[in-house]
């Protein structure tokens, strides 16, 4: 097991090395001068030229590459082109917005699930059943986007229960903070909630369909413990692998979500800083992102072999 | 440039305000300048504001301060030498009183003696000299070029400071109006270090004070109990407790929040909302003129689709800017010829060219030029409806005149290097917040090889009315220096096509009093006060 | 063909709603009651109404008429990328699983750092580096498509390799071009067709969000994305119209892609089903 893991991290190495390759060739190909984006109405060319030689960005892009790379993996990031504030800390700084986002859209979607899709399963083909299966497909062809801005023009403007954005902290004012919470969590949970109902429910009928649950049930077994003890262990297994999946699919759809909703977080940081050509900002949050992504896959890896015994350390699917 | 010559500019716009601001009963009736309440009932203080802006402040140091909407911060923490009032009339801020001498080249000013910076410090002559001197020798400040002109600061007693000039600059006054003019307690400043521009403790002696700044989520301010500014009653100032602002970049959510109460305060309003927002009983919605404009920049060059002048004035005789001010804009920008606004001393009121649109000259304009009918591609930023907008009905305006307009969307950033080389090959869209004085309006767009001159326009004889316009201070003979340079770059030899001139616009929550809109476009929360 | 058919009604309907999209999208000029482009002021904001079903936008253009050529590009897109992410991923995939070794292992690290980057940040940063057009986000769309094709190939190459059709075939000394022709791509066309079907609702959905952050087709082409984008403003002021017919369209698409893409593999690969 522990060689196993050993193993998947010190592949991750090269390909964490092509990954910063890609991320700086990616962002730095890519047309335009922050120093002019930055610049606003003040274009003294005098005043620009010094920032640029104050960025380093007047020196050829293999060594600003090694640079980056060297600073790197000593831990410091660099500094915003935009603000001069040190990338970590815009970061650090932003990770609170993104993690009540991100947790209580996965909480949500995962509860509802769960919840959705076991009746749903005990139930097979019975109206609600039917709802279910249908609304899941509809969850995850609704582009987020879309749906943010119906939510908002629902309950902001017709009703005016909620806040069309922004964000305030739940430990600031617990009350304010959840109601800014509520829409851009629903926009979020929705895909991944689609997503991960489709899988309790169609796992839960395969497992119903094995002979242990037709031994339990004759075994005179009262439903609801053949259920809970029997079909749900079992049926969770591929359950967490999809949970595992949805981690990076909210992750990804925060960047819509937060960006229509004004949250302050690491997805509008990173949709906002490629528009402005923040190298030092996009070239971190990507590769953090890619980093946490591959750790994840692994996680999941680990978790799946954990729950499932059948499933051997061999070099998986890999 | 006299105290007294100073304040014809502003008659024009007093006039303009008032036809304006009907319409909007029970709202704040124009305030007088600084420190005046001029609301109907009796200011009260306390309360909390949110103001929401249209993007994040990045720099509060007005030294590498580049963005517009910073600004919009830096006026609340900071005081200026001089500021300006409603009207746009130059008025006495951090300096009391202040001379030309008889040949132009130096001005003196008479300080304050009651201010203090929110650190305790106190200001006078040497804080002044201290500050300029930054502003114009610190490596990459973004003030050097506005104070260019100045060759030394001379403190003449603890209250007294002369700027001496390398010669006359009329805009002198008017450039201290805003950032480079800004007054930064000396301490603060040096133990800020390189975090300074993010977090400016302590620094102003505005009427509020800078306490945290969370980036793209809010910036607290709270009031500064020991500022100067007293209201028309003699009553200290500011009333408010607390501002905060918060940036909401998607202009449909920031004036949502308005709607639904989560903010009391917005100065950059959608044309478009403007109509539903003024039937919201709980609002109020100001508009006035400004300086800004907002433009279509050919490329001049050599080589380039307008090599040829009478090109550029084809399409300003074949777009129809009443349409463009109606159907985009939805009367918020009203028709515009030039750089300078009507707001403006030098503006001449009768000054339209191409006020009607002449789709059969302009056609005939491009078969006299006789190099084939006129295509070119217009360059507009990804993702901006409004631009895309404005630029669909241009292309459709254009047509009626046989003009091909192909769009082109890239990405701002690669926009903005294609104007800054010139290697765009036929026209881009770009606006212009405005300067209180016609000069910062006018000569780094047109003057040649000047940062702003993205058409890369040179004329020999608009240079030379330029650099009159800076060197004599008598107001009329900077007029008519302005009025001949703006005929030629207009009309005869066009640098660009401008459309537009754009209002400053205020919408508050009408519980919140006193405040007007400022034609630098600019909110001031000094005066303003909550009702109980 | 028929029973089959019959057996899986699924596969009818959502069969039926994906050609009656692809249909709309060819004869959109025939359809169309106005040009997508033509911009007339006068009648500006119309809400709909017999002349103009879904109404008309800010610049009097028809949106009825904008969304039924919208698809013309999001089809053409989700098939292109398709395509694109198909064809170099299981290319990729063949190679890998059955050359194996060196090859395998260089191009399986590739794959992973490809797979390493949020899908959304990967298309985004491809789409903003190669410029924003419609090509472009097929390219991006594409490349972001590559890493499932080929894990996909590969792991089914890895399974078939010393299955006895093929190691018999290998035996009378079959040529390996030969040996994928004939053994091992026939083997693997279901899970393909499965994953292309529903690749082809992940590339829409994903080019409509690329071209909501204006990354996209260029203006004055109507796409669903842009005019969601473009008409969002208006939605505060109760000027819904303008959103509905893209946001319709996208939805429209993105299900019936998706529902095709499940009731083809509950009938094609029920091994997959598991799988989620």
């Amino acid at each position: 097991m522990i060689g196993y893991v050993l193993r998947r991290l010190v592949l991750m190495i090269p390909v964490a090395f092509l990954v910063t390759i890609i991320v700086f060739a990616l962002i730095r190909l890519t047309p335009g001068d922050p120093v002019l984006v930055y610049a606003g109405e003040e274009k003294d060319p005098v005043a620009l030229d010094a920032l640029r030689h104050e960025y380093g960005l007047d020196q050829p892009m293999p060594v600003q590459y090694v640079s980056w790379l060297t600073h790197a993996m000593r831990g410091d990031l660099g500094r915003s082109l935009r603000t001069r504030q040190p990338v970590t800390e815009a970061i650090v700084e932003r990770i609170p917005a993104t993690l009540t986002l991100g947790v209580t859209a996965l909480a949500l979607s995962i509860t509802v699930a769960l919840a959705v899709g076991t009746l749903s399963a005990l139930k097979r083909n019975s109206p609600l059943d039917l709802l279910a299966t249908g609304l899941t497909i509809a969850g995850v062809s609704l582009p987020n986007f879309f749906l943010g801005l119906v939510l908002i023009l629902l309950f902001a403007l017709v009703v005016r229960a909620l806040p069309p954005g922004g964000y305030v902290a739940l430990a600031s004012d617990p009350l304010d903070g959840l109601r800014h919470l509520v829409l851009p969590a629903v926009t979020l949970a929705t895909a991944s909630t689609a997503v991960t109902l489709r899988q309790v429910r169609s796992s839960l009928l395969d497992v119903f369909a094995q002979d242990y649950m037709r031994t339990a049930r004759a075994k005179g077994l009262r439903e609801r413990t053949v259920v809970t003890r029997h079909a749900m262990k079992n049926a969770l297994i591929p359950v967490v692998t999809i949970i595992g999946l949805q981690v990076g699919a909210v992750l990804e759809g925060a960047i819509i979500t937060e960006s229509i909703f004004s949250w302050p977080g690491v997805g509008r940081l990173a949709v906002d800083s490629i528009a402005g050509r923040d190298y030092p900002v996009v070239q971190a949050i990507v590769l953090l992102s890619a980093l946490s992504f591959m750790l994840s896959t692994l996680v999941v890896d680990v978790l799946y072999t954990r729950l499932d015994p059948r499933i051997s350390f061999g070099d998986g699917g890999r | 440039m006299a105290r007294s010559s100073v304040a014809l500019r502003g008659l024009a716009v007093v006039a303009a305000l008032a036809v304006v601001l009907s319409g909007c009963a029970g709202g704040p009736t124009g305030a007088a300048p600084s420190g005046g309440g001029g609301a109907p009932a009796k200011p009260t203080y306390g309360g909390t504001v949110t103001f929401v802006l249209e993007n994040d402040v990045i720099d509060f140091d007005p030294l590498r301060s580049r963005a517009f909407v910073d600004r919009n911060a830096h006026y609340q923490i900071f005081d200026s030498l001089v500021r300006v009032d409603p009207s746009g009339k130059i008025v006495p801020s951090l300096a009391q009183s202040w001379d030309t001498s008889a040949d132009g080249k130096q001005v003196t000013f008479k300080l304050r003696t009651d201010v203090k910076y929110h650190d305790g410090t106190p200001f006078d002559a040497e804080s002044v000299k201290w500050n300029i001197d930054r502003y114009r020798t610190t490596q990459g400040s973004q003030r050097a070029s506005d104070l260019a002109p100045i060759a030394a600061v001379e403190v003449k007693d603890p209250y007294t400071v002369s700027f001496n000039l390398k010669a006359p600059f009329a805009p002198l006054l008017a450039t201290l109006v805003d950032r480079a003019g800004m007054m930064l307690s000396r301490k603060a400043v040096e133990a800020g270090g390189a975090d300074f521009t993010r977090k400016p403790v302590g620094a102003g002696s505005g009427p509020f004070k800078f306490v945290e700044a969370l980036k793209d989520d809010h910036i607290t301010l709270e009031r500064n109990t020991e500022w100067w500014g007293k209201d028309k009653d003699g009553n200290k100032l500011p009333y408010l407790d607390k501002i905060i602002i918060k940036p909401i970049r998607d202009d449909s959510v920031r004036t949502t929040n308005l709607r639904t109460g989560d903010a009391q305060a917005a100065n950059n309003i959608p044309g478009k909302d403007v109509e539903g927002l003024k039937s919201e009983s709980s609002l109020v919605y100001q508009q006035s003129p400004n300086y800004g404009f907002d433009s279509i920049i050919p490329n001049r060059k050599k080589g380039f689709a307008f090599e040829d002048g009478r090109l550029v004035r084809a399409v300003s005789m074949a777009i129809d800017r009443k349409e463009i001010s109606d159907k985009v804009f939805f009367g918020t920008r009203t028709p515009g010829y030039g750089t300078i606004a009507p707001s403006h001393f030098a503006s001449d009121p009768g000054f339209k060219p191409f006020e009607k649109p002449d789709p059969a000259g302009a056609k005939k304009l491009v078969a006299d030029v006789g190099k084939g009918p006129l295509s070119f591609e217009m360059l507009v930023t990804a993702g901006t409806s409004v631009d895309l907008q404005l630029a669909q009905l241009i292309q459709a305006q254009l047509g009626k005149a046989d003009i091909k307009m192909e769009l082109k969307t890239l990405e701002f950033a690669e926009i903005l290097k294609l104007q800054d080389a010139c290697t765009f090959t036929g026209a881009t869209l770009i606006g212009w917040s405005g300067r209180v004085d016609p000069d910062g309006n006018t000569y780094s767009h047109i003057y040649t090889g000047a940062p702003n001159n993205n058409s890369c326009y040179s004329n020999a004889q608009v240079d030379k009315l330029l650099d009159d316009s800076r060197t004599t201070s008598d107001e009329a003979k900077r007029k008519a220096a302005f009025r001949a340079a703006e005929q030629i770059y207009v009309v005869d030899d066009p640098a660009r096509v401008w459309y537009v001139f754009r209002s400053s616009q205020l919408l508050t929550a009408k519980k919140l009093k006193g405040l007007v809109p400022y034609p630098d476009g600019l909110i001031r929360f000094d005066v303003g006060w909550l009702e109980k | 063909m028929r029973s089959w058919l019959r057996r899986h009604p699924r596969i009818v309907i959502g069969g039926s709603l994906a050609l009656l999209l692809i249909l709309a999208a060819i004869f959109a000029p025939a359809i169309a009651p106005y040009e997508p482009t033509a911009v007339d002021v006068s009648q500006s904001l119309e809400p709909p109404s017999g002349a103009h079903w879904l109404g008309t936008d800010d610049l009097g253009r028809d949106v009825f008429s904008r969304t039924l050529y919208g698809s013309r590009i999001s089809l053409s897109v989700g098939l292109i990328a398709v395509g694109i992410g198909l064809g170099i991923g299981v290319a990729i995939g063949l190679v890998a699983g059955y050359v194996g070794g060196l090859a395998d292992l260089l191009l399986m690290r590739a794959i992973d750092a490809l797979l390493a980057f949020p899908a959304l940040v990967l298309a985004i940063s491809i789409t903003a580096a190669l410029g924003p057009q419609i090509q472009n986000a097929m390219i991006a769309i594409g490349v972001v498509a590559i890493p499932l094709y080929s894990r996909l190939t590969r792991g089914q190459v890895l399974a078939l390799r010393e299955r006895e059709f093929v190691t018999a075939a290998r035996a009378v000394g079959a040529r390996s071009t030969r040996i994928v022709a004939r053994h091992i791509l026939p083997n693997i066309t279901n899970p393909l067709i499965v994953q292309a079907t529903l690749s082809i609702a992940f590339a829409i959905l994903a080019e409509a969000t690329l071209s909501f952050l204006g990354l996209g087709a260029q203006p004055p082409t109507p796409t669903w994305g842009a005019d969601i984008n473009y008409s969002r403003s208006y939605l505060i002021n109760a000027k819904w119209w303008m959103s509905v017919g893209p946001g319709l369209g996208i939805f429209l698409a993105v299900f019936s892609f998706n529902f095709l893409g499940d009731a083809l593999r509950d009938a094609l690969d029920p091994r997959l089903r598991r799988s989620g």
